[in-house]
């Protein structure tokens, strides 16, 4: 048998061991339930979707991580769109419900580590649909609504476990003098900012603009704007009282486009944005508990390419590199207080930054062709993760999605 | 000014919570959609018989690198595996890689990723100065059929390729555009060593662009172009590969770098990489045909 044919029959194995007799992964701290007041703490029922200990390769290493990995069956999944950590349960837009002849991810799911099976939060009555962007913390969801065709619309959705609303928090009709690209944006504690583009003020202009709103009302909130035919505001990042984002000024050619990660005081409302790094190359910034990290592409590339990280330190004001060891490109950063994820270009390991020791935590690491760990992230301390095998022709078995509580402080 | 709605009591019936969800036990596996290449038209044997002839001329190139051993990493870089560093070239190690000064364009219409793409690389093979264009997208769309195809086929594509570059200064005396099927020729189980050799061999030792067909993200694949971050249900998208890094190891380890023209279509507009992998399974998804 080829390596890949073992290590297919191991996964094979893996999952029917998961039906059979898995065991959940580390059930939610009291202080994490305590964060859902309706949440309600479920024993560990050994059914499918199956969080199950992933196979691992040990090998010692005084970086390593170790973790209890579960993993959700890929039956529960495809087709999927997006997903992501919501620091307390794993969200996505899927189209499992509609079965075999599901193409699009309407829907969004969710699953929190411990309960038996996954909960579908949101069904949507427009099967033609698709959730191209999905993000939350704890019991607010956000979520872009598009057509599965090629139509311009799209819709900004914010869902609240609190007190059972969904809102259209935003939207934008098909329009061809505007950029059709889905509102960016970040959910924290309650708020959410968001950057989308309009119609702007002049007949055939358009304008970027960055909004935020909180709970209860939601009400929106200008915070910036700009004229789109040269700026774009971009990606935004809330913590705490902080909320980063991404400026652009559009150049000529895409390879001058001018990006700077800018910094909002949120408690000092009159404060103007503050610009964080010098290169002006900066894109998807992650404000963490004691700095900002952020992606740089290389120069002349585009801001969604693959980059270096990084970060401003907020007691220093000073930046410097994040080397997220072995990785030195690496994609979509994403972090709770202690810890930084990021789709690593080489998707044999699997590594986070640990940014209260200063450097990297292997988690796992693949000696094979067929292994790749790809898109993870993080919030709070729940990290998700797809966990591709690759066919290297012809089409791939369907990816589980694995996850795992990292350590706090003092834990490890 | 755009609508802000308040839209509880329309969704409040189909908006279910972890409390009010059922087992769903309905949802059943779901396989990935196994499907045959979109059909365009077979080749014709006069086009098999040029593919070929281009493939014997890449091998032979490839050989040739073997064979002297410039294909190789020099001996200070860590070893290109799975468990290696990734794509360092820090020091004395060199890993062998090959670039075209190429310029992005954006595509002006929804369907003109063929012409743009043809765009970039009649503005590479003419030698065409930063944001200048040599010809505009609607003359080549007009070669590639593409408003009255409503897409651009590969052999459209073809044809347009060769009018946009015919007389060009960087297009080599001999060169003829060809349509290939992608195929794992070695049956190693995998495409992507074949497709990193084409491209080193184009941009390496031609000195020309390729352009390559992908869905680019589809929402039923677990592959999708770090370009397109938004995903697409995509009757196809065509980009212009002009760089490659490393040689094929089965990993993520080697890149092909490409343009995309997607700003208002759902992608990005600009120059990118990607794993070699990853590209040849979109590539693999699509018509695996790709125009060099």
């Amino acid at each position: 048998m080829t390596d890949r044919g073992r290590r297919r029959a191991a996964i094979v194995a893996v999952l029917s061991f998961g039906v059979a007799a898995c065991t959940a992964a580390t059930p939610p701290s009291p202080d994490r339930e305590s964060r859902v007041p309706n949440a309600t703490t479920q024993p560990s029922v050994p059914v499918s979707p199956s969080p199950s200990q992933a196979p691992r390769t040990v090998r010692p290493s005084s970086s390593r991580i170790d973790l209890d990995i579960g993993q959700i069956d890929p039956e529960w999944l495809w087709p999927m769109l997006d997903f992501a950590s919501d620091s307390y349960g794993i969200i996505w837009s899927s189209g499992v419900l509609d079965g075999p002849d599901g193409h699009t991810a309407p829907d969004l799911w969710r699953y929190v580590p411990g309960r038996a099976r996954p909960d579908l939060l949101w069904r949507n009555p427009d099967r033609d649909r698709q959730l191209a962007k999905i993000g939350g913390d704890t019991d607010v969801w956000a979520f872009a609504e598009i057509s599965s065709g090629q139509e311009g619309w799209w819709k900004l959705w914010l869902l609240s476990e609190a007190d059972g609303s969904l809102r259209m928090l935003d939207s934008k009709a098909e329009d061809s003098s505007v950029p059709s690209l889905v509102p960016s944006f970040d959910v924290d504690a309650g708020r959410i900012a968001w950057t989308v583009f309009h119609r702007g003020a002049q007949p055939g202009s358009a304008t970027s603009q960055l909004w935020m709103a909180h709970a209860p009302d939601w009400a929106p909130r200008l915070l910036a704007e700009r004229d789109a035919a040269d700026h774009a505001l971009w990606l935004p990042s809330l913590y705490g009282d902080r909320l980063a984002y991404v400026e652009v000024t559009i150049g000529a050619d895409p390879s001058l486009d001018v990006r700077h990660v800018m910094l909002l005081d949120l408690s000092s409302p009159t404060t103007d944005a503050v610009q964080l790094d010098t290169s002006g190359n900066a894109t998807m910034p992650v404000i963490t508990d004691d700095g900002v990290v952020w992606k740089e592409p290389e120069v002349g590339f585009a801001m969604f390419n693959w980059g270096t990280l990084h970060r401003y330190a907020f007691d220093t004001g000073k930046v410097s590199g994040v080397r997220m060891m072995p990785q030195v490109d690496v994609n979509y950063p994403s972090g709770g207080g202690r810890f930084l994820a990021a789709w690593g270009a080489n998707t044999s390991v699997f590594t986070v930054h640990d940014l209260h020791r200063g450097r990297s935590r292997l988690i796992e690491l693949y000696d094979n062709t067929v292994d790749s760990i790809v898109r993870p992230h993080l919030a709070g301390d729940l990290l998700v993760w797809m966990h591709r095998t690759e066919a290297g022709a012809g089409v791939s078995p369907p990816a589980p999605l694995e996850y795992a509580w990292l350590p706090e402080r003092g834990r490890d | 000014m755009f609508r802000r709605t308040t839209a509880l009591a329309a969704i409040a019936g189909v908006m279910l919570t972890a409390t009010l969800v059922g087992p769903v036990s309905a949802a059943k596996p779901t396989k990935p959609p196994v499907s045959d290449p979109p059909s365009e038209r077979p080749l014709t044997p006069e086009e098999q018989a040029a593919a070929e002839r281009k493939v014997a001329a890449s091998d032979a190139y490839l050989a040739s690198i073997e064979a002297t051993g410039a294909d190789l990493a020099t001996l200070s870089c860590p070893t290109p595996t799975a468990t290696g560093p990734q794509a360092t070239t820090t020091g004395t190690c060199s890993v062998p890689q090959g670039y075209l000064a190429v310029e992005a364009r954006d595509q002006i219409k929804g369907t003109y990723c063929g012409p743009a793409t043809g765009q970039v690389i009649a503005n590479y093979s003419w030698a065409i100065g930063p944001g200048a264009n040599k010809y505009t997208q609607g003359v080549i769309a007009g070669w590639m059929k593409t408003d009255a195809n409503g897409m651009t086929n590969a052999p459209e594509l073809e044809r347009g390729l060769e009018l946009a570059t015919q007389g060009s200064p960087r297009r080599p005396a001999t060169w003829d555009w060809v349509i290939f099927d992608l195929r794992d020729r070695d049956n190693d189980g995998a495409i992507g060593d074949e497709l990193q050799g084409y491209v080193r061999s184009n941009v390496s030792n031609s000195k020309m662009p390729l352009a390559m067909p992908v869905k680019p993200h589809d929402p039923a694949s677990q592959y999708y172009l770090v370009s397109w971050p938004k995903a697409v249900k995509s009757v196809g998208h065509w980009i212009a590969a002009y760089g490659w890094y490393g040689n094929w190891t089965g990993t993520s380890f080697s890149r092909i770098y490409y343009t995309d023209s997607s700003k208002d279509e759902g992608g990005s507009t600009g120059k990118f990489w990607d794993p070699t992998r990853d590209i040849a399974a979109l590539i693999d998804e699509h018509t695996r045909r790709i125009v060099w």
